[in-house]
């Protein structure tokens, strides 16, 4: 089989991994929204800063958007996580599979806990509970722990799919929960790795005065934003060489390193390029749409220099002749031709919505 | 043998519902699934034409319901119908790994594309629910007809892959997945199910319009009527049931016409709901223009429910012994490993031990248990529902043998036994051992007779299942002096 260098895989294996990787990236955007602004409201909540009631603050522009979007937000993780969902039941059939039927019903858990913070979101925004706070704080830490499960499982979930050799006795012990020394500061990467996405998410919302911000409340919460985005993608940034190299063997997989190594460095320069657009808001100046799009644009490399990696060392651990011959038996199938026309009507049927709303909402205000 | 068949052999670990038979947990979330699925196409459907309605002045009621009807679809199906979709993937994954993998495989690309029309069906659905107010009646209109061609494509493409299962048609040949798409009941299947749409989505506007205050009993009454004539269509629904069963093949028809009388009945119940609800519909809905009030509404919708979870029952009943035609049986093995499971054993490669080992007191019961693991839990449970204790338990221990090997005789809806004589004995053994209520002690049944004997039989049912043809095998004479408990 023809071998696509540097990244030492077949041409199938590349091709369905580069399909899991950009669908991957349009789902962690939304995904880091909802990640880390449910740790934001959550800790808002629990400083009793949500509700009408609440001293204004310098987040209140944020939870305000927070508040309002996140059940949108939770509903496009979900469908946008539909065709990554599909792309690692092709890469990774088996592992996938195996980790899913191990945990069981925990695994199954996650479902309801969605459905849970679903409804959650709903009623936080709810005007019946708007003047409450306190009970707006537990609803909004609900919130949190509901989402930080969902993490910890798919983490979990992750790791567990890897290692082939603790599968039968996992089985044998009927533990739903797989206890793995890489699960914590894994979630510590996803989670610092989500708040600077979620952080220009915010920042693009806010100057566009969404859920009727005013000016001078966005501009107040831009400043302790840029601080949240500096600070959680050096963080990141610090973790992610240990936590991709953690799942190659000790002897390392030197076909696969250099791939790793490229990914890594898409990932540096995209920490670069979020630092470059994030530092001069530290003076307090409000984010004009070029650094802002500066931030934006790092983020987007910053993630996709790291599924990079991540696919690489997955497939360097776990790949084999028999995988590889899979994946190019499941590449003749047809229907991409399908799948891109309907894409492309699709993308522009999606352009027309958002310009429909967008001119309504110009006119009107 | 030949790699392939040895390379499709995946052990996958399964798991244990308890007394509750897997078939019930994946019917019973996609039975719920469905019926949200289907109210958000139809409901799509129903407030484009409300909206029509408002627009020409023929229904001054109809913007008054939109809103509101649209916050219980967004709050409903849009959260409970997305997470349910995801579920329906997932609890596959649990049930039935090997089947859900073998349609990732062959139908991603039409997944992936039913993925684009849930994206434009959210984002449609969205803009409508937070910005409706502003939105011109024009762009109104056409976000819902988006939205509802949105819903309706994911129901034509998710069809397609449903339908294959039981009529894959000539892609079992070609392997061309567009003969696999369009199969025999692609289309009466598609037919029905919107038509199901439209009326779950009536029946629910019924509901949503008796909890409205703003509305007077004469507006109520108007609106309900217009639903009832967006409900019409139902007087097709016969039609499409029949196309549906035509289009079967014959032995799955043969099931619910009698043979089967658990699906017989659940057809029944799917036709006799359906009827009634049709009965009301077009008698006393749209005719009489009688109003209804919110307990009777409800009450119907509870009728198609009911009609849906039949009709759901049959469809995933039918396809029995198979979990996607010639290609899979219900337990995960193709037709072609058969022969070479009978060699090798069903256990040999699993690499998943026994949880329970440590209570089953000898290692041809265990052996019993793998065997039971993985050839029949699938669809049975032990002494749960569906239970082998209660199905067989009393048999004698030669008819136990007997019928076991010649399984696919056994019952039609079976799949051949697929396995050793000595796990087949192991299996006999179990059952009985099952049936004492476990003893602590247990004698091994070792006899080279017996293993030859059951050899024989199995030689004698082939590896072909029952629905293959009418072939019926010579039943030998049985030669067993001494054999078995």
């Amino acid at each position: 089989m023809d071998q696509i260098f540097p990244f030492n895989l077949p041409v199938p294996t590349a091709w369905y991994a580069v399909l899991y990787v950009v669908t991957l990236l349009l789902h962690i955007v939304f995904m880091s929204y909802v990640l880390a602004g449910s740790i934001m409201l959550g800790i808002a909540g629990f400083r009793g800063m949500l509700g009408s009631k609440a001293k204004p603050s310098d987040w209140s522009a944020v939870t305000t958007i927070l508040k309002d979007w996140m059940p949108f937000a939770l509903s496009a993780a979900i469908t946008a996580g539909i065709a990554p969902l599909l792309f690692v039941q092709i890469l990774y059939q088996q592992e996938f599979y195996t980790a899913n039927l191990l945990s069981f019903h925990r695994w199954m858990a996650i479902l309801p806990v969605l459905i849970v913070a679903f409804y959650l979101l709903y009623l936080l925004k709810a005007h019946r509970i708007e003047g409450k706070t306190a009970l707006q704080g537990i609803v909004a830490m609900l919130v949190t722990a509901c989402i930080l499960f969902v993490g910890w499982s798919w983490v979990e979930n992750h790791l567990l799919s890897l290692n082939r050799a603790a599968w039968p006795a996992q089985y044998e012990a009927q533990a739903m929960v797989y206890k793995d020394p890489a699960i914590l500061p894994r979630l510590g990467f996803w989670i610092a790795s989500s708040l600077p996405t979620a952080c220009f998410l915010l920042a693009w919302q806010l100057r566009a005065g969404a859920s009727g911000v005013a000016v001078e409340s966005a501009k107040r919460a831009t400043r302790p934003l840029a601080w949240l985005a500096i600070i959680s993608v050096i963080v990141a940034a610090a973790a992610a060489w240990p936590v991709i190299r953690g799942v190659l063997p000790a002897a390392g997989a030197p076909a696969s390193e250099i791939g790793i190594r490229i990914g890594m460095a898409i990932a540096g320069f995209g920490f670069l390029l979020q630092l470059a657009g994030w530092l001069p808001a530290l003076s307090g100046k409000p984010v004009g749409k070029a650094l802002l799009s500066l931030a934006s644009g790092g983020a987007a490399l910053f993630w996709l220099g790291i599924l990079m990696s991540r696919e690489t060392a997955r497939l360097s651990v776990i790949g084999s002749e028999a995988i590889f011959a899979r994946h190019e038996r499941v590449g003749t199938v047809a229907g991409f031709v399908i799948f891109l026309t309907f894409a492309v009507i699709g993308l522009g049927t999606i352009s027309w919505i958002v310009r429909s709303t967008s001119r309504a909402l110009r006119i009107q205000k | 043998m030949t790699d392939p068949v040895v390379s499709g052999l995946i052990s996958y670990p399964i798991n244990d519902f308890g007394p509750a038979m897997k078939g019930m947990v994946i019917g019973g979330l996609g039975i719920f699934h469905v019926f949200l699925a289907q109210f958000a196409i139809g409901g799509g459907m129903l407030m484009a034409y409300f909206q029509w309605l408002a627009m020409k002045g023929k229904e001054p009621a109809a913007r008054t319901v939109l809103d509101s009807y649209f916050k219980y679809l967004v709050l409903v199906s849009f959260v409970t119908g997305a997470v349910t979709g995801v579920a329906m993937w997932f609890t596959s994954i649990q049930i039935s790994p090997g089947t859900i993998g073998k349609m990732v495989d062959v139908f991603h690309w039409v997944w992936a594309t039913e993925w684009i029309f849930f994206w434009v069906e959210v984002v449609a659905g969205y803009a409508f629910y937070r910005y409706s107010k502003i939105l011109s009646d024009r762009t109104r209109l056409t976000l819902l007809i988006t939205y509802s061609i949105a819903g309706l494509g994911s129901l034509f493409w998710i069809n397609g892959i449903l339908s294959w299962q039981l009529t894959p048609g000539e892609w079992v040949k070609s392997g061309n997945i567009w003969q696999g798409f369009f199969n025999p009941t692609f289309w009466p299947s598609l037919f029905y199910r919107t038509i199901a749409c439209m009326v779950i989505a009536g029946l629910v506007a019924a509901v949503i319009v008796n909890t409205m205050p703003a509305l007077s009993r004469e507006d109520r009454t108007r609106l309900i009527n217009r639903t009832a004539r967006f409900m019409l269509p139902i007087v097709l629904m016969p039609l499409f049931g029949l196309w549906f069963l035509a289009a079967m093949p014959d032995d799955s028809r043969a099931w619910v016409m009698g043979g089967s009388i658990a699906m017989t009945l659940f057809m029944n119940i799917a036709v006799g709901a359906s009827v009634l609800i049709g009965g009301y519909i077009v008698v006393g809905l749209w005719r009489q223009k009688l109003y209804i009030n919110g307990a009777t509404a409800t009450l119907l919708l509870a009728l198609a429910f009911g009609a849906s979870a039949g009709g759901e029952f049959v469809r995933e009943g039918v396809r029995k012994p198979y979990t996607i035609r010639t290609v899979l049986y219900s337990n995960s093995i193709a037709p072609e490993q058969v022969a070479y499971l009978r060699e090798v054993g069903c256990t040999t490669g699993d690499p998943f031990p026994l949880r329970d080992a440590a209570s089953i007191p000898n290692p041809q019961l265990q052996l019993g248990a793998l065997t039971f693991r993985n050839q029949c839990a699938v669809c049975h449970t032990v002494s749960g529902v569906n239970g082998l204790t209660h199905l067989i338990g009393n048999w004698e221990t030669d008819q136990q043998r007997l019928n076991i090997a010649k399984l696919q005789w056994t019952k039609g809806f079976m799949p051949p036994f697929a396995g050793t004589p000595q796990e087949l004995e192991g299996l006999v053994q179990y059952i009985k051992w099952e049936t004492a209520k476990r003893p602590a002690t247990w004698l091994e049944s070792r006899d080279e007779r017996v293993f030859g004997q059951i050899r024989a039989w199995l030689d004698e049912a082939g590896t072909a299942p029952a629905t293959a043809g009418p072939r019926r095998p010579e039943v030998s004479a049985m030669n067993i002096p001494g054999g078995g408990r």
